[in-house]
Parts: C-alpha cells; sequence; structure tokens
C-alpha cells in the first residue's frame, strides 16, 4: 500500500510539469491568433486611446513570457481571469460547466464497459459463429460513425419513430434524476458508441489471446467449471489491455464531449471552448484547456492506479 | 510495396476494404464525369428534394445535388485524409529516427515534446492549431498532421532503438559508413511496416477529424463540399430532409470501415506481431 501511495505521489508530481507545458504551448500559440483581445473586448464602438488603456490593464503590452507567468500564478489561485465578451469569470463559468461535462463522460464510459465488456466475452466464447460475426459488425460500424453522426441519426430516429426528442438544457442528476437521464441518454450514447465498440473488439482479442494459455488448460483440466475459468481466470487476465485501451480512449471521450454538447446543445466545458475559440475570448479558451489537460492527466493516473488491482503482478516504481 | 493481391490471399476482408478504397479513390477523380451537377449549384426549386432518378441522393435546403457533394467531397476527406497522414509520417519518421538513432539529450527532449503533445485530445490539439491558423482546407490537413506526430514518432522511435542494435548496422559502421547513409539505407527501409500499418489506420481517424473540425464549422468552409460540414449544415432540416444527413453519415462510415479493413488486413500480413484487434 505504501508502494501505491509514493506511486500516487510520484504520478501527480509528474503533472505539473505536463500540465506547465501544455498551458504553455496554448499560450503562446493564442498569442499568434490574428485580432486584438482589447479590440474584441471594446467592440466597434471603442477608440485606439481606450484600447490601448485595456491593453495596459489587461497587462497586454507586456511580454510574452510575463503574461504567462501572471496567467500562472492567477490560475493557481482559482483566479482564470474573466471573459472578454460576457465579462463573467472564467472560473465561475467553468465550475457551473464541469458538472455537465464531467456527467457526460462518466456516463459515457459506464455505458460503453456496461455494453462493451459483455459483448466481447460473448463474441470471443461463440468465436466465428454468426453472433460473433453481428458482434463484430456492430463494433466496425460503431469505430467507423462519427459520434456526431451517431447523435443525429438517434435524433432522427426517436423523433421520427417516437415523435421524442430529448428535453433541452440541463439538470443536475443527483437533483433532478430521471430528466437528468432523459436529457443525457442520447448524447451518452453518441459518446460512448465508438467507445464500446472499441473496448468489445479488445476484450473479444484479449479473451481469445488468454484463453490458448496454458493456466486456462490448466483451470479446465482440475475440473473447473466454464463459468469460473471464463470469468476469475481469463477475464482478470484479459482486462489489462482492456484497461489501457478505456485509458487512452477517456482523452477521446473528452475531446468527443465537445462535439456532443454541440449537437445536443449541452452547456458544458467543451461548448465552452467553442464558443471561446469562435469569438477569440483568449481567457476562455486557456480555461478549458487547463480544466481538459488536468482532467486528461488525472484519468490517465487513475488508469494507471487501477491497473494494481486487477493485476497484483504489475509492481509501481 | 504489398500488392492487393498478396493480401487478398492471406485475408480477403482486408482486401476487401483495400478494393473499396481503391474506388474510392477512383471515383473521387472521376467525380465530373460521375454527375452532370456542380457541387455548389443550386436549383432553388428542387431544394429539400427527396431522392428520385434526377436526384439520387436527394437534395438539401439550397436545391444542390447531394450525390454529387458526397462524390466531390470524397475528393476532399481522401485529400485531407493522405496530406495530413502524410505530414504526420514525414515529421514523425523523421523525428522518430533522429531520437532513436543519437538517443541522449536529442531523443530527451524530443520524446519530452510528444508527450506533451500526447498528454492532449487530438481533436482539441486540432482545434487549437485551426483557431491559430485559420479554418480553410491547407490550415485543416496541417492541424490533423501535428497530432499524428507524435503517434509517428513513437513508433519510428521504438523501431529504430531495435534496429540500431543489429549486427548490419554494426557491419555498416565498421565498413566506414556515415549516420546519413546508415539511417536512410539500412534503418529506415527495416521500420517501415509497422508505420506503413499505423499509416493506414490513421488515414480513417484523419478522416474522423476533418469530418468533425468542418462540423464544427472550423475545417472546410462552405459552400466548398465537405462530408462534416454537409452534416452541419443539413441536421436543422432533417425533419423535412432526412436524406441530408443519411447519405453523409453513410458515406463517412462506409470510407473509414474500409480503411479500417485495410489497415487490419495489412497488419496481419506486414506485422502480425501488432496484431491486437479482432
Amino acid at each position: 500500500m505504501i508502494y501505491i501511495r509514493t506511486y500516487i505521489i510520484k504520478r501527480l508530481l509528474g503533472l505539473i510539469p505536463l500540465v506547465l507545458g501544455i498551458t504553455f504551448l496554448v499560450f503562446i500559440a493564442i498569442n499568434f491568433i490574428p485580432g486584438d483581445p482589447a479590440r474584441i473586448m471594446l467592440g466597434v464602438e471603442g477608440t485606439e486611446a481606450m484600447a490601448e488603456q485595456v491593453r495596459q490593464e489587461m497587462g497586454l503590452d507586456q511580454p510574452l513570457l510575463i503574461r504567462y507567468f501572471n496567467w500562472l500564478s492567477q490560475a493557481v489561485r482559482g483566479d482564470l481571469g474573466y471573459s472578454l465578451l460576457t465579462r463573467r469569470s472564467v472560473s465561475y463559468e467553468l465550475a457551473r460547466r464541469f458538472p455537465v461535462t464531467f456527467q457526460l463522460t462518466l456516463l459515457g464510459v459506464l455505458f460503453s464497459v456496461i455494453i462493451a465488456l459483455p459483448l466481447g466475452i460473448i463474441s470471443a466464447i461463440n468465436r466465428d459463429n454468426i453472433l460473433d460475426f453481428f458482434i463484430r459488425v456492430f463494433s466496425l460500424i460503431g469505430i467507423s460513425l462519427p459520434n456526431f453522426a451517431i447523435g443525429i441519426l438517434l435524433i432522427l430516429f426517436f423523433s421520427r419513430s417516437f415523435n421524442w426528442t430529448p428535453p433541452a438544457g440541463f439538470v443536475n442528476i443527483w437533483a433532478q434524476p430521471t430528466r437528468a437521464l432523459l436529457i443525457l441518454v442520447l448524447p451518452v450514447l453518441s459518446l460512448g458508441a465508438s467507445l464500446a465498440a472499441s473496448v468489445s473488439r479488445m476484450t473479444r482479442s484479449s479473451m481469445l489471446e488468454v484463453l490458448k494459455k496454458d493456466f486456462i488448460r490448466t483451470a479446465r483440466s482440475k475440473g473447473l467449471k466454464e463459468r469460473v475459468v471464463l470469468f476469475n481466470h481469463a477475464l482478470k487476465n484479459a482486462l489489462i489491455p482492456v484497461l489501457t485501451l478505456i485509458g487512452l480512449q477517456i482523452g477521446y471521450l473528452l475531446g468527443g464531449t465537445v462535439i456532443i454538447e454541440e449537437v445536443f446543445s449541452l452547456p458544458g466545458i467543451g461548448r465552452l471552448l467553442l464558443t471561446g475559440i469562435h469569438n477569440r475570448d483568449y481567457p476562455v479558451v486557456m480555461g478549458c484547456i487547463l480544466v481538459i489537460a488536468i482532467s486528461f492527466a488525472i484519468i490517465n493516473t487513475m488508469v494507471d492506479i487501477t491497473y494494481s488491482f486487477i493485476d497484483p503482478r504489475i509492481k509501481y516504481d | 510495396m504489398v500488392n492487393l493481391l498478396r493480401l487478398a490471399r492471406k485475408n480477403w476482408i482486408g482486401a476487401v476494404g483495400g478494393l473499396i478504397v481503391l474506388i474510392l479513390i477512383i471515383i473521387a477523380i472521376i467525380a465530373p464525369i460521375l454527375t452532370p451537377y456542380s457541387p455548389t449549384e443550386m436549383n432553388v426549386i428542387d431544394r429539400n428534394s427527396p431522392p428520385s432518378r434526377d436526384y439520387i441522393f436527394g437534395t438539401d435546403r439550397f436545391g444542390r445535388d447531394q450525390f454529387t457533394r458526397i462524390v466531390y467531397g470524397a475528393r476532399v476527406s481522401l485529400q485531407v485524409g493522405m496530406i495530413s497522414v502524410g505530414i504526420g509520417v514525414l515529421s514523425g519518421l523523421l523525428l522518430g529516427l533522429l531520437a532513436g538513432y543519437y538517443r541522449g539529450i536529442l531523443d530527451s527532449i524530443i520524446m519530452r515534446f510528444m508527450d506533451l503533445l500526447l498528454s492532449f485530445p487530438a481533436i482539441l490539439l486540432a482545434l487549437v492549431v485551426i483557431t491559430v491558423l485559420g479554418p480553410d482546407l491547407t490550415n485543416t490537413m496541417i492541424a490533423i498532421g501535428i497530432t499524428y506526430i507524435p503517434v509517428f514518432t513513437r513508433i519510428a522511435r521504438g523501431s529504430v532503438l531495435s534496429v540500431r542494435e543489429d549486427e548490419f548496422i554494426l557491419a555498416g559502421r565498421a565498413i566506414g559508413l556515415n549516420d546519413w547513409r546508415l539511417i536512410t539505407r539500412h534503418i529506415m527501409p527495416n521500420i517501415l511496416a509497422p508505420i506503413i500499418v499505423q499509416a493506414s489506420l490513421a488515414l480513417a481517424g484523419a478522416i474522423l477529424t476533418e469530418a468533425a473540425l468542418s462540423f464544427l464549422g472550423l475545417g472546410i468552409q462552405p459552400p466548398a463540399p465537405s462530408w462534416g460540414a454537409m452534416l452541419n449544415e443539413s441536421r436543422r432540416y432533417m425533419e423535412i430532409a432526412p436524406w441530408t444527413v443519411i447519405f453523409p453519415s453513410l458515406a463517412i462510415m462506409l470510407t473509414v470501415i474500409s480503411f479500417n479493413l485495410f489497415g487490419d488486413g495489412l497488419r496481419d500480413v506486414l506485422d502480425p506481431k501488432l496484431q491486437n484487434s479482432g
């Protein structure tokens, strides 16, 4: 347990240069965006003198490195500045929108895993028969259709067949669970479909690989029930590559939320980022990037830590 | 270069994927012969027409022929896919060869930078690059290409690390070959298999990313035909003209499936060690 604790601390400390690096890169990149933030803030009616004043107030007249460190020193204190357009606090906006993206991503992962693991196992057990064929075809479709196309087709299907469209807006899942689930059901299906497809493919091939191993033959020859062999012996060992894939794919899922939030008009961080990008609202873009980079890094760390619970042979150093 | 026949003998599903890819490339090249319409030609009287003999995939809200736009959209998708993956492969190969061959500080700098790029969702990286460069066809290809550089750098470096210890490299050094000749003539040909396999799979991903960027209004700009942009333009009218979202979706799906099948097939033939999914 001590090893795990040291490892977690090490990994968490390792996140710092990663997050610093990505925010620095994005900060430099945003600096090259054509357009003057002071002018954007003032709109068409601002004079050059007013723009100059805003530039001084916002520190935009200072060198790039100084501005980055200013931004960083404020960011570590939780102050991410103000939106150039709405003048609202970026931290406030992010805090308001984070639950949407978080719930969407979490439910997307849960849905994929709940659907994909059994499908992958069934596919592996029934290798090369008709059931396996259908599962593989569905998986192939799942990874080949972009999530926004799945979203649009789902909306079309439900509105045409059942005359039903998901309710607009967003409510907290803990406050109004039924309404929240109704709002999120199609976005979660669209977001999770491709992860479900790749997880089921990986589970199938990983199970097939493990089922060939000697220890499975030993388990069968000592008379264990097939169910025990499959779940206690094979699945546990087959899960490592599956977990790696899930960890890698959660990043894509985070990226996917940008598009899904746009399709379903969900007020999450992805949509905030898009609005920020369209309006050249750089404090908003930086804030969103920071939250996404930290979330991505934390998720990857958590996935690495989870390995030890599944496979105690994995040592941490 | 592996030919389609060799692939067909070993993996017929991969060969089918390759064949569809080939057909798509031909369709993209001969697009003007396949359709009498122009992809941007509006015919307001026939707007939102369902599929018929005149318009086999129907028309959109401007009366533009959907079939024509999908066929021309194939040009955009394939062009973006190939050039952006090309950018990723060439840059990744160069950086991977340098990092893996010279090791030391150069390796550390290159790989830490690649780790940094990988520590962020690819689509968002592409979004940031597009924001800086401005949305158009060339910048879309550059943005997607950049997201693939770390992937190919890692693969190339990994392969170089194992090849550089082989005896033929030692022999090359012993007869006085310089680094450049060793890298280009002896190491590079031996590390290409996994890169070709990954490139064929990356094509599918690049086509999906282009569709996503164009869907968000940050890729190919209207009225140029792009499958992603077509979906974005049509989704508000899908209740009255569902064909305007169904056909572009099918086009993306067919293209991505065929590249995936082709890539999987190539992997089985060229690099069986990498086989990791069913």
